[in-house]
């Protein structure tokens, strides 16, 4: 392939996140699922300086069975682009890059990207059924389910218990990771889980599988948000900073665990690889990290496989402290799925968080100096599926 | 046997038929010689068409496993203990381990009859390395390297 023609210049698009959301978060008694998202929606519509009538791409996951047609006829919003993957809890990582796609393709001009559960208050999921059930006849249900592992947390034990005996990490390294965001949500008062805890307390929590105990694993909450991503032009109404999208990749890697040969490898490799080099950034240019703690195994995979550190040292790195409040690479600023929320799928948040914090709109746990790039790493199914993200301040 | 119809997938008949006899198969390239499981209709390695069902020993080394301490079915109180075995021949299986298995160690498959269609996987510790076993002139070594790749690549 060969460049534009002679004489005319290259117009590479650019790409901007203008507004963000969150729903009501926590135990949410007086507000539907889709009554979140469209809350969600308006408040990043206004932060953006846009209406409703100016959305015509449609980015939502879960939200019932063909969750955009439902959440558009909800919003009424009959859309240019509609996209409802099911890319588990990364999908929203996921959606920035198709709805780049699609604004790159003239197919729609403001995308809106939108996620509200209340699975905490409905206990839609006990933590036996995390994830779907399997169906009669598939392949789980053949080879996987008379194992008897719950899920997902069985799945992320067996990561763990594998990561543990290749690369000698620790429990208390693990404990570590909900500790650092612990640390971090202690200053936002939006987080679920804010009182002080130590390596000890994690170490003395309920084992429930495997070498994972109670506070290796996320809160199950209520909550939503709605993340904007439009054209450079409608960037302008924006009424906070636009924060641009300088990268982007995603991959996956496997469905069952006994079909990835490397479980402790995840395709943040392949997802990180791509965001980088869209960017032309490396780890070492990235301010703040946002990775997906559902488990406190995934940041640490998420650290080694973008490159933060060598294989096998993120524990280690996590338990130096430097992803800390004042450390040298913030993570977890909102205090993370394990402390702040997780209604089932954790991505939107991250994206919304790691803007907050380039905008210099993040509060008592703003980062300073302000960060300047993020790097945003979105996980689905059972270390399945990888979106990374990078944006910046300009 | 005919299967109910919830349970019927035409592609692991013939490997649900083995373990009712209490026999492991796998599926094995024709071309290649590399083993896959869960069955497909290609081979993984090289794409050769129709790959054939191959009996094996069952022995394994343990890839990942853990100590289940939530109720998860009504039938398998916990605790117990579960996990992934690297099959010598290169697949793994996920399946129930006895207590005290840690990762690393020599088990080897067997399929305990529940009245349905689809016999259990339980793994028991390969006992003794001896001359006379299925498992006695196989190497140890290998099988349970730190990558966990080294039996599969041995064994295709
Ligand atoms: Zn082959």
């Amino acid at each position: 392939m060969t460049g534009h023609p002679e004489g005319e210049p290259s117009k590479v698009p650019e790409f901007y996140i203008t507004g963000v959301a969150e729903s009501p978060l926590g135990h949410v008694a007086d507000q539907s699922e889709p009554s979140m998202a469209a809350l969600a929606a308006m408040e990043a519509l206004e932060e953006a300086g846009l209406t409703r009538a100016d959305v015509d791409g449609l980015f939502v996951n879960y939200m019932g069975e063909e969750g955009s047609v439902q959440v558009g006829e909800y919003l009424g919003v009959e859309p240019r682009h509609a996209d409802s993957s099911d890319l588990g809890g990364g999908s929203w990582e996921g959606f920035v890059g198709h709805a780049m796609a699609a604004i790159a393709a003239g197919q729609c001009e403001v995308a809106l990207l939108v996620y509200a559960s209340r699975q905490r208050s409905l206990r839609s999921r006990s933590r036996k059924h995390a994830t779907a059930p399997a169906l009669p006849g598939s392949i789980a249900a053949q080879f996987d389910v008379p194992a008897g592992l719950p899920l997902p947390i069985g799945h992320f034990a067996l990561i763990t218990a594998r990561h543990m005996y290749e690369y000698g990490t620790s429990e208390e390294q693990l404990a570590s990771v909900t500790v650092t965001g612990r640390e971090w949500a202690r200053m936002n008062p939006k987080a679920w889980r804010r009182a002080p805890l130590t390596v000890q307390d994690v170490m003395a929590s309920d084992r429930v599988c495997g070498p994972l105990k109670k506070l290796d694993c996320c809160p199950i909450t209520d909550g939503g948000g709605a993340v904007i991503v439009t054209t450079a032009d409608r960037a302008r109404r924006a009424g906070r900073p636009p924060v641009a999208i300088r990268g982007w990749g995603e991959s996956h890697t496997h469905w069952h665990p006994h079909q990835r040969r490397d479980l402790t490898t995840t395709a943040a490799v392949a997802s990180g690889r791509a965001a980088y080099e869209m960017a032309g950034i490396g780890p070492e240019d990235v301010d703040i990290f946002q990775p997906y703690d559902a488990f406190t195994i995934t940041p640490i995979l998420q650290l080694e496989d973008l490159g933060f550190c060598q294989k096998g040292m993120g524990g280690e790195m996590f338990a130096q402290g430097h992803m800390k409040p004042g450390g040298r690479l913030p993570a977890m600023t909102s205090g993370g799925g394990l402390s702040y929320t997780h209604p089932g799928a954790f991505g939107i948040f991250l994206l919304i968080e790691a803007v907050r914090q380039l905008r210099g709109d993040a509060g008592e746990r703003q980062v300073a100096p302000k960060p300047r790039t993020a790097l945003v790493n979105g996980i689905g199914g059972l270390l399945s599926y990888s979106s990374t993200v990078v944006l910046t301040d300009d | 046997m005919t299967e109910p119809a919830d349970l019927h997938d035409p592609t692991t008949t013939e490997f649900w038929a083995a373990a009712r006899d209490g026999r492991l198969i796998v599926q094995c390239c024709a071309a290649c010689g590399h083993h896959q499981l869960y069955p497909r209709p290609f081979c993984m390695a090289c794409d050769s068409p129709k790959p054939a069902w191959a009996e094996c020993s069952g022995v394994g080394t343990v890839y990942s496993c853990v100590q289940v301490l939530l109720p998860v079915h009504e039938e398998l109180p916990p605790p117990y203990t579960s996990g992934l075995v690297e099959l010598e021949v290169g697949p793994r299986l996920l399946g129930r381990l006895p207590a005290g298995t840690v990762i690393g160690d020599r088990v080897v498959a067997r399929w305990r009859p529940d009245g349905t269609e689809r016999p259990i996987l339980y793994f028991d510790h390969v006992s003794g390395e001896g001359a006379d076993g299925p498992v006695g002139r196989r190497p140890a070594a290998g099988s349970a390297g730190r990558t966990g790749t080294a039996a599969g690549e041995a064994a295709s």
